[in-house]
């Protein structure tokens, strides 16, 4: 009875430090995303859309990684951390129209060429996702029972 | 495995660290980039070309440098070809460095005048494009190209040929009078002569006059052309007037009714 108390305790503790592990990180990435749309309020003011833009990025980005910090110490926590790479891969590729970021307001038009940029971005997204798999690979192999010959 | 993992994890978030943070100061440091047009000038050269003067500065108080600035203006006309055009190529702006430069458009008005006769006659607006590229922090290709007009005052705006007058000169010549009326609305001063030909029924020419015109920038001309034809020369059917002046010929028929 006592150990059975002791194992749910042991399992609260581990729930709460894993929500308040997770608030941390979203509240460290939230207060950077503060910070870095006020060096884009020049272009935002530009750009209307452009805060919006970052602002569903960063929503989504902040669930995914909100979600694999409360299934940290099962499969699904690399399951949704490849996912969070996938999707920063995806939007950004989207979002930056190929690399190509046209604007054109009245009789002034503006081309941006971020190809650089995102060949960076997505070479770094690439290695995030290659950690993800490697992680799940350690994960299964590191659970997988000893076989006694 | 855990090892290997972990500095991948290291590597990868200083890599996305540093990439976030160069954008965002990149994206940051163009709001302190700042090219500023002054007012254009216009003037003649001694080849009898019309030059544009766009004055402008090149203002970096941004946090990197700007590397490969070139801008390019070209005036085009109403059919969008290009009539003339000039580029301006910068190498580097350094971080805090301004720099003031004057783009020259020269226009070779004879031979606009010439392929463009519209443009003697009737005030119009040319398109001038303008199209801006560079290396913003060195790397990330940016170009902006903004049209705008440019008011093109025609040298013989509004030009009327009125009805011909006839007058007995003496017993062997009688003359023809030709009002003539125009505006000078160019960038220059109009000088030169203006000739005209009359022809009879067989094409032949029959008389011949000259006048001086002096017209200064945005000033009307209002005047009489004259040619002495003798008498007996037959009906005129054809009168051709000639511009020649510095800058353009320009020629305009007139059909008399056989007087």
């Amino acid at each position: 009875m006592a150990t059975e108390e002791n194992c749910t305790e042991k399992k609260m503790h581990n729930f709460v430090v894993k929500i308040v592990k997770a608030g941390v990180k979203a509240a460290v990435v939230i207060v950077i995303y503060a910070i870095l749309i006020q060096f884009l309020a020049p272009i935002s003011s530009i750009i209307p859309s452009l805060q919006q833009t970052i602002q569903t990025f960063v929503i989504v980005y902040v669930v995914l990684m909100i979600i694999s910090d409360l299934a940290s110490g099962t499969l699904f926590q690399h399951v949704f951390n490849a996912a969070r790479a996938l999707f920063a891969m995806i939007y950004l590729v989207f979002f930056l129209n190929a690399g190509i970021f046209e604007y054109t307001s009245g009789n002034l038009s503006l081309t941006v060429d971020l190809r650089l940029f995102l060949v960076i971005a997505m070479m770094l997204g690439l290695l995030e996702l290659a950690k993800s798999v490697l992680q799940a690979i350690n994960y299964v192999g590191e659970r997988a029972e000893p076989v006694l010959i | 495995m855990r090892v290997p993992i972990r500095i991948l994890s290291i590597a990868t978030s200083a890599f996305w660290i540093f990439l976030i943070i160069f954008s965002a100061s990149a994206i940051y440091s163009m709001r302190d980039f700042q090219v500023n047009f002054g007012q254009p000038q216009t003037s003649t050269t001694e080849d009898h070309e019309l030059l544009f003067s766009f004055p402008m500065s090149v203002v970096n108080t941004g946090l990197y440098g700007i590397a490969d600035f070139n801008i390019s203006r070209s005036l085009l006309d109403e059919d969008g070809s290009v009539i003339a055009g000039t580029s301006i190529f910068i190498p580097t702006i350094g971080q805090g460095q301004t720099i003031n430069v004057t783009q020259n458009v020269k226009l070779n008005v004879t031979d606009l005048l010439q392929t463009h006769q519209s443009l003697l006659i009737n005030d119009t607006d040319l398109r001038t494009n303008t199209m801006l590229s560079m290396l913003a922090a060195g790397m990330i290709p940016l170009q902006a190209s903004s049209n705008s007009t440019m008011q093109w005052g025609a040298p013989l705006n509004n030009l009327t040929l009125g009805t011909l007058q006839l007058a007995i000169s003496n017993a062997t010549y009688y003359v023809i009078r030709v009002p003539l009326s125009f505006e000078n609305h160019a960038f220059f001063d109009l000088s030169g002569t203006v000739w005209l030909s009359a022809y009879n029924t067989v094409g032949q020419l029959i008389g011949q006059g000259q006048t001086s015109i002096q017209v200064t920038q945005n000033s009307p001309y209002d005047g009489n052309l004259e040619i002495y034809v003798p008498i007996g020369a037959g009906p005129i059917v054809r009168i051709e007037v000639y511009f020649v002046t510095t800058f353009f010929n320009y020629k305009q028929e007139i059909a008399a009714n056989g007087d």
